[in-house]
């Protein structure tokens, strides 16, 4: 497995392992929580600040894991340099169009709810979920444009 | 609708010189084992410009390398 898919794995992994928990307990606090004025839109102004060194700091760790668990299964204590080509280029172009796309249907899917007489909630949540499954599927198909081909 | 494909013998030609690894020619035209691999596979067309980097390591003409079929 080369170094870009292994990124990509990692990648995949703890947004399973890191983000999903992270959102249900965001959406949790949420619900069990009573806002007076602006103090609804601080708390997803938060929730969605926090959430970038979150999956920041998630990646770095579990690249970390996943190279030590590696070096166990191979013998080979050595890290591989990272080299990217014209390949690992298109591939990442690619997968970042697909994790664009989502986005992009899923903010105007929001917004769509919210003009249908969603609150403010329905929105972030569906930025949140938007930025995650398109992330997720970005992820993917780095992966399947590796294995498969482009 | 037909579909043309980008064919190689980077393999064969690999093989007529001194069995020259898959590590070796990445080596040599700057990019990855790995895309090596997928270009020998038929799984990723190259450039323009890596496909004369691989004509040129094999010192063949860019036709010898690469055709394009249906």
């Amino acid at each position: 497995m080369s170094n870009q898919e292994t990124q990509n794995v990692v990648s995949f992994s703890t947004s399973i392992f890191v983000t999903i928990p992270y959102i249900l307990y965001i959406i949790n606090r949420y619900q069990s929580e009573t806002f007076v004025g602006n103090e609804e839109l601080r708390f997803w102004a938060t929730a969605i600040l926090l959430m970038i060194p979150l999956r920041i700091v998630s990646i770095i760790i579990g690249y970390i894991i996943f190279s030590i668990v590696k070096a166990i299964f191979t013998g080979n204590a050595e890290l591989e340099k990272s080299v990217t080509d014209e390949r690992d280029k298109i591939i990442e172009l690619k997968g970042d169009r697909n994790t664009s796309n989502i986005f992009t249907f899923g903010l105007l899917g929001s917004l769509i709810a919210l003009l249908l007489g969603g609150d403010l909630s329905t929105l972030f949540i569906g930025l949140i979920l938007a930025g995650f499954v398109g992330e997720l599927v970005g992820t993917l198909s780095k992966i399947y444009y590796y294995r498969l081909g482009l | 609708m037909n579909k043309y494909k980008i064919k190689n013998n980077i393999r064969d030609l690999r093989y007529a010189e001194n069995e020259m690894t898959q590590e070796e020619l990445a080596m040599k035209v700057g990019v990855t084992r790995q895309t090596i691999i997928a270009i020998e596979k038929d799984r990723y067309s190259p450039s323009l410009e890596l496909a004369f980097k691989i004509a040129l390591a094999f010192e063949r003409p860019i036709s010898e390398v690469f055709s394009y079929e249906l």
